[in-house]
């Protein structure tokens, strides 16, 4: 899946902006966005993840204007989307299985319910949070947390991934298997934009960009 | 957080309700959530409101109608305390006050802790999975709940009735049913229901309001609560107005 911003801006609230970027991640590219903080990373990162759509500009997804996609288009890019926040964003009122089977509930109608509970009981496995899994998220400690948020994301095989800074909530324990996700992904030639100051990050990555006062430039 | 204003809110909500069964499979769930808290929870809460109402209308209206000779009279008070205008505004106020500030303070501490967006990245509308089924399960909790407060005022009130006056069962129902007509069900639906409608997208346009800081969530409470107030005090009025010139 391949993502290009052509000459984006945003200002939101009157202080965080973005200011005409460039930015083109092509299929497979697994590419770092640094920056110090203010510098406008997290307005990026919404507007990637179509959270926000920018005040000037284009987003276009596989050469697609995201705002003349029709609604199938739409659905299908959303679904090919993991987006992995700084907080784990949980679903607060529901428990561990029900926010992972949230996606799955969205995309895969045509699945039998047991079937999904199977997907998300090996996934909760994997991560080693079955015995959590009917446990609301204000049980979970913010590491835990995070890697519910990252297997939801990762949940339905994305082919692009937009990751908050990654490695920054989880447990030493846990910073190995993040580190492997991320590589087999980029092995599995999945489209990865890491936001992220850490050299290790930096060194996972084929590209890097530099943000400093709104303006995205190559580093 | 959204950038909607009322009226065009409202109307997607509504046109999207009428659509429901498209998306039930992430909305089923928070449906069945709402109407357990707002109409099942809420029984002990209506019933007791109920019972103290219809006691305090027999137990201070028989003597006085007695005095001058017209007990008959009655059955229009508690028709009108119960069923057409007392009892659906008292149903109304509850529903804002237990289930409306929920709403407004839940989905504002949404917004804050990011999970609306996290919705929104998924591609799960948040009309269609967060307020839709509010909506609905508002609309139909207030039946639920405005059928205990009948039941509970009916039988309250014949209690209290026989015990001060000695009044059999059969005048009683005798005495309600020649009183009460078609348009004071009417009346009392439209009241409800109509309350319930406003009050459910009053509360969830103010939660999805909140944009970033957890001090607007009571803010935000705050106007939903005062706009609920007034919105169900002029559908009364106006209801009740209609009633009067018909």
């Amino acid at each position: 899946m391949n993502l290009s911003l052509v000459h984006v801006s945003h200002t939101a609230n009157d202080k965080a902006y973005i200011r005409d970027v460039n930015l083109i991640v092509e299929h497979g590219d697994c590419c770092v966005i640094k920056g110090k903080s203010g510098c406008g990373k997290s307005l990026l990162f919404s507007i990637l993840s179509d959270i926000i759509r920018p005040d000037n500009g284009h987003v276009l997804i596989d050469g697609v204007h995201i705002n003349s996609m029709s609604k199938k288009q739409y659905d299908d890019y959303k679904k090919n989307m993991g987006v992995i926040f700084q907080l784990p964003a949980l679903i607060s009122n529901l428990t561990v299985k029900e926010n992972l089977l949230l996606p799955l509930n969205r995309y895969l109608t045509d699945v039998c319910l047991e079937q999904k509970e199977n997907i998300v009981s090996q996934k909760c496995e994997e991560i080693g949070l079955k015995d959590y899994l009917n446990k609301r998220t204000e049980h979970l400690s913010i590491g835990m947390a995070s890697l519910v948020g990252v297997a939801r994301a990762t949940l339905l095989k994305p082919k692009l991934v937009i990751w908050d800074s990654p490695l920054n909530e989880v447990d030493n324990d846990w910073v190995d298997y993040e580190l492997q996700l991320i590589q087999s992904m980029k092995n599995d030639a999945v489209t990865q934009i890491l936001f992220s100051n850490r050299h290790v990050i930096d060194s996972l990555c084929s590209s890097r960009f530099y943000l400093e006062q709104g303006k995205c430039y190559a580093a | 957080m959204l950038r909607l204003g009322f009226i065009p809110f409202s109307y997607y909500v509504i046109s999207d309700c009428f659509n429901f069964s498209s998306h039930k499979s992430i909305s089923a769930d928070v449906l069945f959530k709402q109407i357990k808290f707002t109409g099942v929870q809420a029984l002990t809460l209506v019933i007791t409101i109920s019972f103290v109402t219809s006691i305090l209308i027999v137990a201070q209206g028989f003597p006085i109608l007695s005095s001058v000779g017209q007990q008959s009279l009655i059955f229009d008070i508690l028709i009108a305390g119960i069923f057409r205008d007392g009892g659906p505004f008292i149903v109304s106020f509850i529903i804002l006050a237990r289930s409306g500030t929920a709403i407004t303070t839940e989905l504002g501490n949404m917004v804050v802790n990011k999970e609306i967006d996290a919705l929104n990245a998924m591609g799960i509308s948040i009309i269609s999975y967060l307020v839709v089924p509010r909506v609905v399960g508002m609309f139909l909790s207030v039946i639920i709940l405005m059928s205990y407060f009948m039941v509970s005022g009916l039988v309250s009130s014949f209690v209290t009735a026989s015990m001060f006056n000695h009044m059999p069962l059969s005048s009683f129902t005798n005495g309600l049913l020649d009183k009460l007509t078609l348009l004071d069900f009417i009346i009392m639906s439209s009241k409800v229901s109509l309350s319930a409608l406003i009050v459910a997208l009053i509360t969830c346009y103010h939660g999805l309001k909140v944009e970033q800081a957890t001090t607007e969530v009571p803010q935000r409470n705050i106007k939903a609560v005062g706009q609920s107030v007034f919105s169900i005090c002029f559908i009364h009025l106006c209801l009740t107005s209609a009633m009067i010139i018909h």
